[in-house]
């Protein structure tokens, strides 16, 4: 039922793609802007001269960053951290927060309050490490995903959407007998998958892109996550400088190395960060674009 | 009570003699009486059959975190029978170093950065007492027997024990060198505009704007400017102030002491915002600098790591240290006579680092908590022993140096090509410069002397072989200028040239500590307001407002109690030096 | 729920069967989340990590008020908050615009169009602050900018403007940094509220002979504000909490005047274990005000629209 676009349309239309387009454009190009810095030759590079495509192309650096010794592992415990934690975020959370928008919750409101106040406070560093220790979750892969059970702020997504869920579809499951977690499992989970979708993206970018617990919390190098290892190589490159400063302290007179551009190894391991979620994001997409919901509450 | 720390110090002077004594009669209770040490026999016999300990150490200084490996990890499982996983330090090291103190626990090794982390790591009984281990560090003893002594006295929170090792130690002074009492100038341009003489810092401003004109973009037709710096190492006052102090006799005690010392009058202690002072002199030079339009402008938003990239591809045409003029200096290039190259200040009296008999504030200690005490002991004896130290300074014997039948170190033929060449892989893995450096554990500055050989432990005091790579033109062109063969020579046949005077820098109490921190937030901030201010009056009235506060927030209270401490830490310094 | 009690105990009632079945959750709540919290006693006393607790000086509350005894901590203070309130301001006006986003989004018929913007959007939400400002160095440097040459090359400049160090519209441009690089990610929540819309409202609507814009008005929108209440009502929560990474890493001496927010205050002074016991303080007062402003406006909110968060 194709329909006559009014000038009106055309007009909006207009606007809206070159807004998007832009802004769009705006997002990607720094991100080409690395690229194309992290393939061409670190000279001309260090010296700026690579501003619109790649001259010289190379892959050293991406090729540096993949001899990292315990990338295989690292990667699996990443996935793995990954995979169990989201899995664990977004039934525990989807579970409370189920659970908190039923009326008859024994102490409702004290329990919701008890989840969302976690939002606004922060013990600091050393109180949350030594709790930690006391729990005997240092060098234990627990650390990585047991404190991410509950998040308050997924926690009030979820509850939000399913508040604007008609109570109907589980009213009359409730009369045919079936108990909360069936009703959970059975009516509201398949009815949410959008906003799961979102919350899968969101914690589990959040648990790829992690990496202070491991700096804090672990210290066998069996669990080392991807980022932490990438993290320790940018800290490596980086400490050049550091290095540099320390010798001349010390009265010894050093040079810059020349084949460690701290610049070359940060713009390789952004993009090393980067297109793994790219390659994975778009699977997530298709539940959030487009309306997957069509007649779904009907009944 | 820390207060009072370097006064107390002058008592303890009387007491040196009875320190000895103390250590003697330490050692008999320890070998009589530890538990300890019989317990672990146990853990002494696995090593003996050649397995490897594992130890984990917390270097703060380090930047490199894993394990050693390559010719490193080879020489200290040969040496020692361990194998160093570093935890990763850098930015995180001071937090994290934190959240193991409050846990109660450290990890085998600890390389602490500055006293007070020492003095509360003993107070929280975190620290391994060293004494237990005597027999096994007999070159800790034989060889730093001040240092050790210093330690049982001055940290040990007055138990006369030993928990910390002073690294950095430097009992004699360098002789020659290319040091940075001079700053280093494109020297080519500057013999181009005629080499004028520096008789002051400020003559450097007219000699680089010339320079600049000469040359103003590189040879990619990018700007140049006489000077470049960044903000990223600023703590309580702008960090490059401390490396300019050196070139005209000022030293600036630590980066987070608002304090400068004149060495050039007679060490007079000075507040950097007194109207005397060398900062407020480098401020206006700065600023003057800014207005003749031969600083950089992206100095303030650019990191170290811009400036020396800069500094690289010649876009930059004085810097202070080595930063990134030796990947200009090419031999290529110098061979043409360009480069890099350090011009003295002749008008100026440029300060030399002092001795450090007793180390600097980096010390190693080694944690309670750890399960294998005798290997940090033997890991500690082999970094203080010469053999040792000379192999983390210079690579592995038999690949980079032996010793000749005179009994003199030097540098074997194929050492040069792993010399010259960073990156080149060593037999056993890893270039020479992912060794044992990396642990940022010296125990010895390189100009120590060895008393094994009568030599100093870095290789750069050695005679050289005749295979050694010739002096390239530009070297050549500089040596018959000046009539000298580096510049700490020069300076001393004109003398030029101080040598700081050994005291230990004064351990801030937590009043004081708290005052340079407000006071450095302050001072920091405004120093870079008013070297790019408009004009002279901005400039004046932002160091108006900027001395104001800085006295509002105490920075007299400051100056008066380092000047007291620092007084009496000069006083117990002569100890080591007369 | 009265009539209940009366007839049975309260531990035989579904609602207490389901609260035995998020007990475990609530625990994990309390162990992570509220465990750690006896952190804050560290406040009372000069506390130096390593040093046991109780061997450290008790202070009382005077690290509380020295905060406003102190002339100096208190017109940085002052500063502070008119930073940090003034930033978080410019937030929450600007707070429909991800929903706006992603109505607009939901426009584009072209679908490829649609998803590649969608998705290209939210790229720089996966970067760090630090690689932010990589960038910005890269694009917005005096010397080597892109920006700068650009304006060099076509003439419209002469010397290259100092973007970075200048101190001019501080707040405008750090929300601009800020806006680049949440917007796209922050869209998601309503992107996935609009794909929940109950499509039968549009083919209704559409019978009746509505546009374009009175389906975004009437329907999407109306779908859309529960989420953007709740959100909004967290954000004010939030208000004295904008983090400091982001500005720690645009900070200069320059903007420190007007760039320095709360967070990046207390990173300032108790840098590294020096002032420990005084951030502990004042961390301790900006949750308790955090709590306060988060309730107070759940409370309007309740009064205005009818629903609230609590």
């Amino acid at each position: 039922m194709k329909k006559k676009l009014t000038a009106g349309d055309i007009v909006f239309n207009i606007f809206n793609y070159a807004f998007f387009g832009i802004f769009t454009l705006l997002c990607f190009l720094p991100f080409y802007y690395l690229f194309i810095n992290t393939i061409s030759s670190n000279e001309l590079v260090t010296k700026g001269m690579i501003l619109w495509y790649p001259k010289e192309i190379h892959f050293n650096n991406y090729l540096d960053v993949l001899r990292l010794r315990g990338l295989g592992t690292a990667l699996l415990v990443s996935v793995a951290r990954t995979v169990l934690g989201t899995a664990l975020t977004i039934i525990g959370t989807s579970f409370l927060g189920y659970a908190l928008t039923k009326q008859e919750l024994w102490h409702r409101k004290v329990w919701y309050r008890f989840v969302v106040v976690t939002m606004y406070f922060n013990a600091g560093i050393i109180p949350w490490f030594i709790n930690m220790k006391n729990l005997g979750l240092t060098n234990n892969f627990l650390a990585y995903i047991l404190p991410g059970t509950i998040s308050a702020y997924s926690l009030i997504l979820f509850k939000t959407y399913v508040e604007s869920i008609p109570t109907s579809l589980e009213e009359s499951a409730e009369l045919d007998g079936a108990g909360y977690l069936v009703r959970y499992a059975n009516i509201i989970m398949p009815l949410c998958k959008p906003i799961l979708a979102t919350l899968i993206v969101f914690s589990a970018v959040g648990h790829w892109n992690n990496f202070m617990d491991t700096v804090f919390l672990v210290t066998d190098s069996k669990l080392y996550t991807l980022q932490y290892v990438l993290y320790q190589y940018l800290n490596e490159a980086n400490s050049l400088a550091d290095t540099l400063k320390n010798m001349s302290e010390m009265g010894v007179q050093v040079d810059a190395s020349q084949l460690l551009t701290p610049t070359a190894v940060k713009m390789t391991i952004s993009m090393v960060v980067v297109i793994p979620i790219l390659c994975v994001y778009p699977f997530f997409q298709k539940y959030f674009v487009g309306g997957i919901m069509i007649g779904a509450v009907k009944g | 009570m820390k207060k009072r720390i370097f006064t107390l110090l002058l008592a303890g002077l009387m007491a040196a003699g009875m320190v000895s004594c103390n250590e003697q009669a330490d050692t008999g209770s320890s070998t009589g009486g530890s538990t300890e040490t019989t317990e672990s026999s146990a853990a002494e016999e696995t090593a003996d059959t050649g397995e490897i300990t594992k130890l984990q150490m917390l270097s703060l200084p380090a930047n490199f975190s894993g394990v050693l490996e390559g010719w490193a990890g080879d020489v200290l499982a040969q040496e020692v029978g361990v194998e160093i996983e570093l935890l990763p330090a850098g930015d995180q090291g001071e937090q994290k170093l934190q959240a193991m103190m409050a846990s109660g626990e450290l990890c085998d090794l600890v390389v602490f950065k500055d006293t007070k982390q020492i003095e509360n790591a003993i107070a929280g009984d975190m620290l391994l007492p060293l004494d237990d281990y005597q027999d096994r560090m007999a070159d800790v003893y034989a060889n730093v027997p001040e240092a050790v002594d210093y330690s049982k006295e001055y940290l040990s929170n007055g138990t006369n024990s030993l928990y910390a090792l002073p690294l950095s130690i430097k009992t004699s002074p360098e002789v020659a060198g290319n040091t940075n009492a001079a700053p280093l100038l494109r020297y080519d341009l500057y013999k181009e505009i005629g080499a004028p003489d520096i008789n002051q810092m400020e003559d450097l401003l007219d000699i680089l704007k010339q320079m600049q004109d000469l040359e103003p973009t590189n040879e990619d037709g990018q700007k140049v400017y006489g000077l470049s710096i960044w903000a990223d190492w600023d703590r309580a006052y702008m960090a490059t102030a401390g490396f300019a102090g050196k070139n005209v006799g000022v030293t600036m005690p630590g980066e987070g002491y608002p304090i400068e010392i004149h060495n050039n009058e007679d060490n007079k202690v000075y507040s950097i915002t007194d109207e005397n002072s060398f900062y407020m002199r480098f401020l206006k030079f700065y600023y003057d600098a800014n207005q003749l339009g031969i600083l950089d402008p992206d100095s303030m938003t650019q990191r170290f790591d811009d400036a020396v990239d800069k500094t690289a591809s010649g876009r930059v045409l004085m810097m202070y240290d080595g930063w990134g003029t030796g990947n200009f200096s090419t031999a290529e290039r110098e061979n043409q006579n360009i480069g890099f190259a350090r011009v003295p200040m002749v008008g100026e009296i440029a300060v030399q680092d002092s001795l450090q008999p007793v180390g600097k504030e980096w010390r190693i200690s080694v944690g309670k908590s750890t399960e294998a005490p005798e290997k940090c002991a033997d890991f500690l004896n082999y970094i203080y022993s010469f053999e040792g130290a000379m192999t983390v300074i210079n690579g592995p014997r038999g690949v980079i140096w032996d010793i000749n039948e005179e009994n003199k170190p030097y540098i074997l033929e194929e050492g040069y090509s792993y010399l010259l060449d960073p990156e080149k892989e060593l037999p056993g893995g890893m270039p020479l410069s992912k060794g044992l450096g990396l642990m940022n554990c010296n125990a010895y500055v390189g100009a120590e002397i060895n008393t094994d050989y009568d030599t100093p432990l870095g290789n750069e005091y050695w005679e050289k072989p005749d295979y050694a790579p010739e002096d390239t033109e530009l070297v050549k062109t500089w040596q018959a200028d000046y009539g000298a063969k580096d510049l700490l020579t020069y300076l001393n046949q004109i003398d030029a040239v101080t040598i700081a005077p050994f005291a230990p820098t004064p351990t801030m109490t937590d009043e004081m500590e708290l005052i340079s921190s407000r006071v450095g937030d302050v001072i920091k901030t405004m120093s870079w307001q008013m070297i790019y201010a408009k004009d002279e009056a901005e400039f004046n009235a932002l160091k108006e407002e900027m001395i104001s506060k800085a006295e509002g927030l105490g920075i007299n209270d400051f100056l008066e109690w380092f000047q007291t401490e620092y007084e009496a830490a000069l006083e117990f310094g002569k100890q080591y030096t007369e | 729920m009265d009539k209940m009690t009366k007839r049975k105990p309260f531990y035989t009632q579904p609602g207490f069967r389901l609260f035995l079945l998020i007990l475990p959750l609530l625990a994990m709540v309390f162990i992570f989340s509220y465990m750690p919290l006896y952190g804050w006693i560290y406040a009372l006393f000069d506390y130096k990590p390593g040093r046991p607790l109780f061997d450290c000086e008790f202070v009382g509350l005077y690290n509380f008020t020295r905060m406003f005894s102190d002339i100096y901590y208190f017109e940085d203070l002052i500063r502070v908050m008119k930073n940090t309130l003034g930033m978080s301001l410019i937030g929450m006006i600007t707070s429909p615009l991800p929903m706006l986003f992603a109505v607009f989004l939901s426009e584009i018929k072209c679908m490829p169009f649609r998803k590649s913007a969608q998705t290209l959007t939210t790229i720089p939400n996966f970067i760090s602050w630090v690689m932010v400002y990589s960038i910005a160095y890269a694009m917005f440097s005096v010397n080597d900018g892109f920006v700068n040459r650009l304006l060099i090359n076509i003439g419209a400049v002469e010397e290259g403007i100092n973007f970075l160090a200048s101190s001019e519209h501080i707040w405008l441009k750090m929300w601009l940094w800020s806006t680049w690089k949440n917007l796209g990610w922050n869209a998601i929540v309503y992107i996935a509220a609009i794909a929940g819309i109950d499509q039968e409202q549009y083919e209704a609507a559409e019978v009746d002979g509505a546009n374009r814009f009175q389906k975004m008005w009437y329907i999407t929108i109306p779908g859309l504000l529960p989420t953007f209440v709740v959100l909004l009502i967290l954000s004010v929560g939030n208000m004295i909490n904008n983090g400091m990474d982001q500005y720690f890493v645009f900070q200069n001496a320059m903007n420190k005047e007007h760039i320095e927010v709360l967070d990046l205050y207390v990173y300032n002074q108790g840098m590294v274990g020096v002032n420990y016991s005084y951030s502990t303080a004042v961390s301790i007062l900006k949750s308790l005000v955090s709590v306060i402003l988060f309730m107070v406006s759940n409370i309007i909110s309740k009064l205005v629209r009818e629903e609230s968060v609590f």
